[in-house]
């Protein structure tokens, strides 16, 4: 009797005396801690159906800005028009355009067959401060250039075509020419293409995927192709080939290698693909990348002697035999 | 090894009335470890999350002083207009390797000059913060993200007057501390083994505490099973021996009251043989002679009879003192009368005073009504008044004053008799003290008198004072509350 009594009170003692404290202790270091680091989202863009918008600048003119606009059906000649007038409007204060003797900046367009549209301001016409311009020419092309039959804008002042403060012509124009990846909010999107390679539903061979992802631009390429491979396939032909859990520590290009650092998930192959799938799915998708012609893996900071049974201290190149269909 | 099975001892003993959760070990053990090792907790998470913010602030710096010095570089060598400068491009694209980031150069009409992504080259950069960078007056800003933190840096001329453009790094933050970063676990071992150090150090403090307890419960318990005459001897700290100085101080007492007791037990039986010795040597004398006279044996049984009636005086005082002894629950309390209970004993007592020729006097200031025991009071006025008269010179006096304020009263009883010296005053209260043995068997009484008065009014929690000069009389005041006042029961 003496015996179980004087258990029960040392653990009902200890327990009472110690596992508050030692409580309070895992949660606090808890309530600071992550196992894994916040994993980078790809903000796509919805784009909204059908609906135009009007690009304009903001009141201190630091910015390009945009509303939803209604444009009316008719040629394109008649909706660039149409656009042109708005822009104009809206662009330049009453008081720029009384200075010019045509009262109107724009003073002539041209579209072209292939859907190139020249613009031309007035002779008279002269830039008043350079950052103005420049987001000028953002808010018209990115507004003209949503007309399906607009592919390109090109600017001239008078016959001459625009120049640059350096003498260098500005050239020909896309809204894909101007960017705005810095600062986080922003209704910004950009479209890449890029190629990757998954495995097929044997597990033996590669195939290519051709993506066209919409993102805000902050991720590199190669770093985008990585997510895409570890965010696995959309088509029901093909499987993901990079084990669940892997975390993309790094991934830099330096003379021509790109070196791939994962952490330790990475080393627990899926059982359903090959060895060689695993890791060229990896090399063929980055040495796409014209910059890229070997690929160095790392694990956690350093090299590993073997991945199952390949060498796996040194580069890889790419290797075609293992793509399916390949020509 | 010694500690340890003390401290394991008092652990394992802890049980009984108030449970474990009231033992002054585990009390001081919880309290030892709430205050040394929570903060220690405390301290070590903070220091770990200060560290990042530490790493944050010198990645802030380092990136800012790259930036200036990429836009120096960049005015110096006119990248601006001709990137095609290796060093210069590789500078870069290893600072934004090194800092997961990205560097963008733009010249003072937005267009990128230099992208470490490789890919936006030509394109034009229309972001407010950059726009704002070439426009304003300030040469660098600071923008803090989520994950990642902005540097827009102004490359100026050589005058520093106007803005050629700017140098855009992005860079992530630092992650989060996790738990298996060398940081998190070199704090958790260091700080496991400062918790583990102050757990020991906890462990053998507190039974360092609480062991003279133990010992003192040990030491009384081999005290209550040995003698009482053994002191008890305990030693550790400030508390215990306080209670050891109380206890033996308590010891002291009983053993003065055994000692009272046994001296009390031996004074009984002699008080009680003594008239039986006397009625013996009577008898004996009278047994086994022929022919003696009627009136010897008249007065020898008139001697008999005395020492009998003696014999149970001294018995029926015994009896009172005894019960008195007992608690107060045989108080019998109502509202009495005292001037009516002192004249009834008054009257009584005539009958003596006049043989003695004494005068007695009463003398009342108020009526008193009060909440006492009769019988007890009695006693206690009988007596006092008794020995007033008894104790007095012939044709004396004997004055009894009977006088109350709102919460007492007080009655005094004043003769001019013999008086009691000094020295004995202390001691007349005391069961069978006699001041003058051989005058005392004289006028009789048993020496019990005055310890009877003092218990009587004690048990209604009054007082009892003697004053006054041998030879010239005695004064002697009792007090007792108008209000009984009962014994509070624990």
């Amino acid at each position: 009797m003496q015996k179980g009594r004087q258990k029960n009170s040392i653990g009902y003692v200890w327990s009472r005396i110690f596992l508050l404290p030692l409580l309070m202790l895992l949660l606090l270091l808890f309530a600071c801690a992550e196992e894994a680091p916040p994993v980078r989202e790809l903000i796509t863009v919805e784009l909204p159906e059908g609906s135009t918008k009007l690009y304009y600048l903001n009141e201190e003119r630091t910015k390009v800005i945009s509303e939803n606009y209604e444009i009316s059906r008719g040629t394109v000649e008649e909706q660039v028009a149409e656009l042109l007038t708005e822009l104009e409007a809206v662009l330049w204060t009453d008081a720029e355009k009384a200075v010019l003797t045509d009262k109107n900046p724009i003073y002539e367009y041209k579209i072209d067959s292939a859907g190139l549209l020249s613009l031309r301001f007035s002779s008279d016409y002269s830039a008043s401060s350079l950052i103005t311009e420049v987001l000028r020419r953002a808010a018209i092309v990115k507004t003209l250039c949503q007309l399906d039959k607009v592919t390109a804008v090109e600017f001239f002042i008078g016959t001459q075509p625009l120049l640059t403060s350096s003498g260098k012509p500005v050239g020909v124009l896309t809204a894909e020419d101007f960017i705005d990846t810095t600062g986080e909010n922003s209704e910004f999107y950009q479209e890449a293409k890029v190629s990757v390679y998954f495995a097929n539903l044997e597990g033996d061979a590669l195939l290519e995927s051709n993506l066209k992802i919409t993102y805000d631009g902050s991720l590199s390429t190669e770093r985008l192709i990585l997510q895409q491979l570890m965010d696995g396939p959309i088509m029901d032909d093909r499987q993901a080939v990079i084990p669940e859990g892997t975390v993309l520590n790094k991934v830099t290009i330096r003379d021509g290698i790109c070196y791939v650092d994962f952490n330790e998930k990475f080393m627990e192959k899926r059982k359903e693909i090959s060895a060689e799938a695993a890791i060229y799915s990896v090399v063929n998708s980055l040495t796409e990348l014209s910059n890229v012609y070997r690929v160095q893996f790392l694990i956690n900071g350093s090299t590993r002697k073997t991945y199952y049974n390949l060498d796996f201290s040194s580069t890889f190149e790419r290797n075609l035999e293992i793509v399916e269909g390949e020509q | 090894m010694y500690i340890r099975n003390g401290e394991w001892g008092i652990i394992l003993s802890i049980k009984r009335r108030s449970g474990k959760a009231n033992s002054l070990h585990v009390q001081v053990i919880f309290a030892l470890v709430l205050a040394c090792i929570i903060p220690l907790a405390v301290v070590a998470v903070l220091f770990v999350n200060s560290y990042r913010e530490q790493v944050k602030q010198e990645r802030l710096s380092k990136v800012q002083e790259l930036c200036a010095d990429f836009a120096n570089r960049i005015q110096n060598t006119g990248y601006l207009n001709n990137a095609a400068q290796a060093e210069l491009s590789a500078a870069m694209d290893t600072a934004s390797q090194i800092y997961d980031g990205r560097i963008i150069v733009v010249n003072s009409e937005l267009q990128i000059v230099k992208d470490t992504f490789k890919r936006e080259e030509g394109r034009t950069m229309i972001s407010e913060e950059v726009v704002r960078s070439l426009l304003d007056k300030t040469v660098s800003y600071q923008y803090f993200y989520e994950d990642t933190t902005e540097i827009i840096y102004q490359i100026r001329d050589a005058l520093g007057k106007t803005v050629l453009g700017s140098v855009i790094f992005t860079y992530e933050n630092p992650k989060q501390v996790g738990l298996t970063d060398d940081i998190s676990r070199n704090s958790l071992l260091l700080t496991s083994f400062f918790v583990g150090l102050a757990l020991c150090a906890i462990l053998i403090a507190a039974a360092k505490m609480a062991f003279p307890f133990k010992k003192l419960a040990f030491s009384l318990r081999q005290l209550a099973e040995g003698d009482l005459e053994e002191k008890l001897e305990v030693s550790g700290n400030y508390e215990v021996e306080e209670i050891v100085d109380s206890v033996n101080y308590m010891l002291d007492d009983m053993r003065n009251t055994e000692q009272r007791r046994q001296e009390f037990v031996s004074n009984v039986s002699h008080e009680l043989k003594t008239p039986l010795t006397s009625m013996k040597v009577l008898a004996e004398s009278l047994v086994g002679q022929q022919g003696i006279p009627e009136e010897l044996y008249q007065e020898f049984l008139h001697d008999i009879n005395s020492e009998i009636d003696r014999e149970n005086e001294i018995i029926t005082d015994l009896l009172n003192i005894v019960k008195l002894d007992r608690k107060e629950g045989d108080m019998q309390i109502a509202q009495v009368s005292i001037n009516e209970l002192l004249e009834i004993i008054m009257r009584r007592l005539r009958p003596i005073a006049k043989e003695r020729n004494v005068e007695m006097v009463f003398e009342s200031f108020r009526n008193v009504l009060a909440e006492v025991d009769e019988v007890k009071m009695s006693l206690v006025f009988t007596n006092l008044i008794e020995n007033a008269i008894k104790y007095n010179k012939e044709g004396g006096m004997v004055k009894v004053s009977l006088n109350a304020d709102h919460r007492y009263f007080y009655v005094r009883v004043e003769d001019t008799g013999i008086g009691i010296p000094e020295e004995a005053k202390k001691y007349i209260f005391d069961r069978f003290y006699r001041v003058d043995k051989a005058r005392s068997r004289a006028t009789g009484g048993t020496g019990l008198g005055l310890a009877i008065t003092k218990s009587a009014v004690m048990m209604h929690k009054g007082n009892i004072k003697v004053s006054g000069k041998e030879g010239e009389g005695s004064v002697f005041v009792v007090r007792i509350p108008l209000n009984f006042i009962p014994e509070y029961k624990e």
